[in-house]
């Protein structure tokens, strides 16, 4: 299949696409400066802003007593003070808002605010939030078979400890939201967000006005990630209660640094493990504790660690399993959702304790890997959901293949020998990932598709265009589907007066969801067409009878397929369907089917269908300076039948890439007292161009329709691949191993930075 | 005379700084210019290169273009220059080659970091038509994308070698070089808004005259640092004497057997005249900063900054350089004995970093080593900067010189006494990397922890052991 270019890629290369902040000042507009906290812990005693409201240009500042109504925010608890009231729960929590003529005013003015704090301890590290039982909510578990018959049958049993880290976004275009009031209490808000209906929500709550006085639009986001799923609505909030406040429209872009200080990241974790196996590798049993470090406020940090336990077990059957999961309270920042969603974590963890088994049995670890997957006769997972259409095994064997995986690891073991202070390092790496939102209410979607009587189609749905190309898809979809060219097609800006009551773009699940609510709204449309036409066609000429389903929607006509002579172009038929007075615009709606969970049981069907992927990345490890190096990875992926098979690649090493960021490179350093070291690129570093391999090498596993009814038999492509990401983690592990002889290895974390690698090494080295 | 002119948007542009601040950078300036939205803004620190852009400078009577970023250039110190923007390749209804490759590649994802990566290979293929790989990956290794992984963008860049002749920037070129060279000479500009005073000065003498009248100006040249504390800190700084326009300080010679750089040589400008005179010291500057950087910033400003991280000053003392400091006479002192302190020099107010002067031994062998998170576009971790002469078997002189292991850039002395004199073997070097570790009492910070930069002082002395060893074999 051709893939259709990036709906948007002209306007771009040609700088000529609007972001949010590119749209021009509006008139009278105020830009507004965030006034954060110093500290990460504590309690706003006082505040006073004369001093600041003399400088000329200033024209308000606002703190927590000027929220007219509701004055927190959140997902589904709404536990977040909009600006802080009384207790300061993270460092760079934003406390008042200072609205001025121009930024440079308003950063002038926030020099000279005054406010007054009493300090209290923080609550920084997963260990410290435990000691105080600072816990978000009850614990959640899951469980099948029974573990302490598992342990009683196993070879061998290990417990361990696994660290893991948290990740910064680093989305290009950092928050911004512009909000413009409108007639009476009506507030219009351009903003960059992965859900605008929840803006909506909360901007009308806040301000204590109905629903439909707010309107939230987004065209493109610069990157999102996850990142902008729960928090951009704090821009939103903010710079809506500007605009209430001054009846002016007012702009609040965050800097770099303040949108590394103020907003939530990846979730640390801090796991907990003790496995059983048999003497070949077989997992009898396992005992696994995940404790999230959700930081001061709820967020989604409650589905996120649901997704964690849905893959502690990866693609490995595992007979007698529990899955215990807490998310803690802590001083830092409210994670929130990141590419993955938790599930990255629980892959991690699981894929470490892989490797240690391997060790333990001095076997290569991808045999391990394999001998544990699902099967046809091991398919139960922990919650009680079947995996079905299981593609692990033919991925395998293509990986093996694709990858000359048995040539290199010979090689390797050869180049190990001959090198002392370089060494390199193979991993291989399943993925089964589970596609759904994980709060089965949210899997649902909406559109509205227009028709207009030249023939181009409009296309609206509730999804974000954020890079990961789904208006191009929604496009492709359309153009598929009323039989035209693409280029008549146009998806537009997301706004909740056009498709009300949306979800997050999130959780992989945009094409699947919207693709299918606008194939809806497109079978509205060209069932009444086919009406009207075949209606047309009989009284033109009643010497053939067509019926409506006889018509074929194809290559810019409508004919009918027993009597192909027997045509209109689209845009004719569009304009007869005007004369004949049919309706060409259609809402579409779709829910997935059949999903749902039952956490008091711990059992049910939480996902439509599963993802699958197996990967292959080889590296090399400088033990001096603990450079890690990329040498190769052959990434092989199921998207089903895809819809863009150039977007679906680009997700996939784009993926690959941000997962390899956050286990090599990515590093989060706190103060004791709770203050993130690393807010600025200067020091936080995600992948350049000089870190990926010069060999990526994709492949989309081909003739492999998802096997139950999707949009086109597609599957979902946005997360999964960023497991990728863990296979050069598990290299590095593997040489570290190795260099101890697979004897007492330290502890190694993730991520494996060339800096705690050196650490880890050092021992060894000195032997 | 309170403006300054430079070519832009099809005309000859003049800035007047009765109304606007001469510490705004390019960037503020386009974003806030009608129609100029596609030049971004991520991050204002020089670190993702969303905002770059080309400027053209005239050299020996034909445009040079090089990609810089617009968030660290102050406004005044494009005068006389050509300032490109990614609207500037859009050619009609027709795409320019490099905006087409981003289309045919899938290159651009959320594209927001489209514009800039755009920019930089503007200004590659305006160098050089038929780039290496190697020479590809430089230009865009200081812009940064979070959707691509950067492969789609590797093959967009590599489709256009030989495809880019002639384009519309080529055909502007007689009018821009005619209208630049248009702009009157004086001696010096005087910039003035409110409590900012902002000087130019076009000759040395004119520069030191500047200095001494103001002597409280922060001198600035590529300003790659300075314009932090105005992106960063807010800061309204007040008086500034920018020295880039300067000749006298961009001579770049050999001369008996010394290479005599001007403090305002910048630093890509360095790298690319040393390939053969000082190959190792060419090699380590292809991981300073990022090419926008490289292409703004100089080595007088790297060394003016003292710090302990700063990338050339350890390569410098190892290699015996010498500084030349102009005021109303002219020092000299050794780089070792000119740094004084955490970002503290010999350089008194009224006086200007004039020259570097480096020793090219036919005796040394110099090994320079950084070591930072990520390869590229990082400041290290810990540097050592190496060099040796060797007698026979033996170690006649040797110099080890660390960034990052203490408050400022030191040479492990315990260490290069230990190796005078000795065998060059393992066991040597070795011993002498554990007196490397015991003399520092590194710090734990961002970047890195106190712990972890010990092991790279002793390891980074292993290092350039079996770099000398595995050399001699070959």
């Amino acid at each position: 299949m051709k893939s259709l270019y990036y709906e948007s890629a002209k306007q771009i290369v040609k700088g000529k696409a609007y972001f949010t902040d590119d749209l021009p000042p509006f008139h009278r507009e105020l830009k507004a400066y965030i006034i954060t906290s110093p500290v990460a812990h504590g309690r706003l005693k006082s505040f006073d802003f004369s001093a600041a409201l003399e400088i000329a240009g200033v024209v308000k500042i606002l703190s927590h007593k000027d929220i007219p109504a509701e004055k927190k925010f959140g997902v589904t608890t709404h536990d977040q003070p909009i600006l802080v009231s009384d207790e300061i729960n993270y460092y760079g929590e934003p406390m008042f808002l200072v609205i001025a003529e121009n930024y440079e005013i308003a950063y002038q003015a926030a020099k000279l605010v005054k406010y007054e704090l009493e300090e209290l301890e923080p609550v920084v590290t997963i260990e410290q939030a435990i000691a105080k039982d600072w816990s978000l909510a009850p614990s959640k578990k899951l469980e099948n078979g029974n573990i302490e018959q598992g342990f009683k049958q196993s070879d061998h049993i290990i417990e361990g400890i696994f660290h893991i880290g948290g990740q910064e976004h680093w989305y290009l275009e950092t928050h911004v939201a512009i909000a413009v009031p409108g007639e009476e209490k009506e507030m219009k808000i351009y903003t960059s967000t992965q859900n605008p209906s929840e803006n909506q929500r909360l901007v009308a709550e806040m301000l204590g006005i109905p629903y439909n006085e707010v309107e939230v639009e987004a065209r493109r986001l610069g990157g999102a990630f996850g990142g902008k799923e729960s928090q951009a609505s704090h821009y939103a909030l903010l710079a809506a209660l500007g605009a209430y406040h001054t009846g002016r429209p007012v702009r609040l872009r965050l800097e770099r640094f303040q949108d590394e200080l103020i907003t939530g990241k990846r979730h640390a974790y801090l796991c907990r493990y003790k496995v059983g196996f048999d003497n070949e590798g077989h997992l009898l049993a396992a005992d696994l504790e995940f404790n999230g470090n959700a930081g001061a406020y709820t967020d989604l940090s409650l589905p996120i660690l649901e997704r964690t336990m849905f893959h502690a077990e990866n693609a490995y059957y595992i007979p007698n399993i529990r899955i215990i999961g807490t998310m803690w309270r802590t001083n830092l920042p409210p994670n929130t959702a990141f590419r993955g969603f938790g599930g990255p974590q629980g892959i991690a963890n699981i894929e470490n304790i892989i490797n240690e088994i391997a060790y333990t049995l001095h076997k290569d670890p991808a045999e391990i890997r394999k001998i544990n997957f699902y099967d046809n006769q091991h398919s139960q997972t922990p919650y009680g959901q079947e995996v079905e259409h299981n593609r692990l095994s033919i991925l395998y064997d293509l990986a093996m293949e694709k990858s000359d995986y048995k040539k290199h690891r010979s090689e390797i073991l050869k180049f190990n020998k001959a090198h002392k202070f370089v060494k390199r390092g193979l991993a291989l790496i399943p993925i089964k990932f589970g596609i759904s939102f994980t709060n089965s209410i949210l899997n649902q979607a909406g559109a509205l598709v227009l028709v207009y009587t030249d023939g181009t189609v409009l296309v609206n749905h509730g999804g974000i265009e954020m890079g990961q190309g789904l208006y191009t898809k929604m496009q492709g979809i359309a153009a598929k589907e009323f039989g035209i060219s693409p280029e008549n097609v146009k998806v537009t800006a997301t706004n909740t007066s056009k498709v009300p009551n949306t979800v997050a773009t999130a959780a992989s699940t945009g094409s699947d969801l919207n693709g299918m609510a606008v194939y809806d709204a497109i079978e509205k449309i060209k069932l009444r067409m086919a009406v009207a036409l075949s209606k047309y066609f009989n009284e033109q000429d009643s010497s053939h009878t067509t019926y409506p389903p006889d018509l074929v929607f194809e290559n810019n006509y409508i004919y009918d397929g027993s009597l192909p002579e027997r045509r209109i172009s689209f845009a004719d038929a569009a304009q007869l369907m005007f004369v004949k007075q049919v309706s060409l615009s259609a809402t579409g709606y779709y829910h997935t089917p059949g999903i749902y969970m039952d956490w008091q049981t711990g059992k049910g069907h939480p996902f439509y269908y599963y993802s699958f992927g197996m990967g292959v990345v080889e590296v090399e490890l400088d033990l001096l300076t603990g450079k890690v190096k990329l040498l190769r990875a052959d990434l092989l992926h199921d998207v089903g039948d895809s819809l863009n098979p150039e977007i679906d690649r680009g997700q996939i090493e784009g993926a690959f890439v941000q997962g390899m960021g956050w286990t090599l490179l990515e590093d989060l350093r706190y103060t004791d007292d709770g203050k993130l070291l690393n807010r600025s690129p200067d020091t936080y570093k995600i992948p350049a161009i000089t870190d990926i391999p010069e060999q990526i090498n994709v492949h989309l596993l081909e003739g492999y329709p998802n096997e139950i009814p999707t949009i086109h038999r597609s599957k979902a492509i946005g997360e999964p691949p960023f497991m990728y990401g863990i296979a050069p983690w598990l290299a590095v592990k593997d040489i570290i191993a190795e260099l101890y002889d697979y004897k007492n290895i330290p502890n190694i974390e993730l991520p494996a930075t060339n800096d705690r690698i050196l650490l880890w090494i050092d021992e060894a080295m000195n032997k | 005379m309170n403006s300054i002119k430079f070519y832009f948007d099809n005309k000859l542009q003049e800035i007047d700084f009765s109304t606007i601040s001469p510490t705004t950078t390019v960037l503020e300036f386009l974003r806030s210019y009608p129609g100029r939205w596609g030049t971004k803004e991520g991050c204002a620190e020089g670190d993702c290169g969303s905002c770059t852009v080309v400027i053209g400078q005239i050299v020996d009577g034909h445009l040079e273009y090089k990609a810089v970023n617009s968030c660290m250039v102050f406004l005044p110190s494009i005068h006389g220059k050509f300032l490109i923007t990614v609207e500037d390749l859009n050619q009609g209804d027709n795409l320019h080659p490099i905006q087409q490759v981003f289309i045919n590649n899938f290159a651009s994802q959320c594209g927001f970091c489209t514009p800039g990566f755009e920019m930089s290979l503007l200004a590659l293929y305006k160098e050089n038509p038929n780039p290496s790989d190697e020479e590809i990956t430089e230009a865009v290794e200081g812009n940064l994308c979070r959707c691509t992984g950067y492969r789609p963008i590797r093959d967009a860049a590599a489709s256009l070698r030989s495809v880019i002749s002639r384009d519309n920037i080529t055909e502007k070129e007689p009018v821009v070089i005619k209208a630049l060279s248009s702009i009157e000479r004086t001696d010096y500009l005087d910039l003035q808004y409110e409590q900012q005073h902002y000087l130019i000065p076009f000759a040395l003498d004119k520069a030191l005259e500047l200095t001494d009248q103001f002597p409280e100006a922060v001198l600035v040249n590529g300003a790659t640092d300075v314009a932090l504390r105005h992106n960063k800190q807010k800061e309204k700084i007040g008086l500034i004497i920018d020295l880039s326009f300067v000749e006298e300080l961009r001579q770049l010679e050999i001369k008996n057997d010394y290479l005599i750089i001007g403090a305002g040589v910048t630093i890509q400008r360095l790298k690319n005249n040393i390939k053969d005179t000082l190959p190792p010291l060419h090699e380590y500057l292809k991981n300073f900063a990022a090419k926008q950087i490289r292409n703004r910033a100089t080595i007088g400003g790297n060394i003016m900054t003292a710090s302990p991280i700063g990338d050339l000053i350890p390569p410098l003392i190892t290699m015996g350089a010498q500084v030349i400091v102009a005021g109303k006479k002219d020092y000299t002192y050794t780089v070792e004995d000119f740094i004084t302190g955490y970002r503290q020099t010999r350089l008194e107010k009224g006086q200007i970093l004039k020259q570097i002067i480096i020793p090219l031994h036919e005796d040394w062998t110099f090994r320079f080593y950084k070591v930072s998170k990520r390869t590229t576009l990082d400041i290290s971790t810990v540097s050592l900067s190496a060099g040796i002469v060797v007698s026979g078997q033996k170690i006649k002189d040797v110099r080890l010189t660390f960034g990052g292991m203490a408050a400022m850039v030191k040479r492990a002395t315990q260490a290069e006494d230990f190796l005078r004199g000795k065998q060059i073997t393992e066991e040597n070097f070795i011993q002498a990397g554990q007196l490397a570790t015991n003399q520092f009492k590194p710090i734990s910070d961002a970047r890195s922890s106190a712990p972890a930069r010990s092991i790279l002082a002793k390891n980074l002395i292993i290092k350039f052991y079996t770099d000398l060893t595995q050399n001699s074999e070959k």
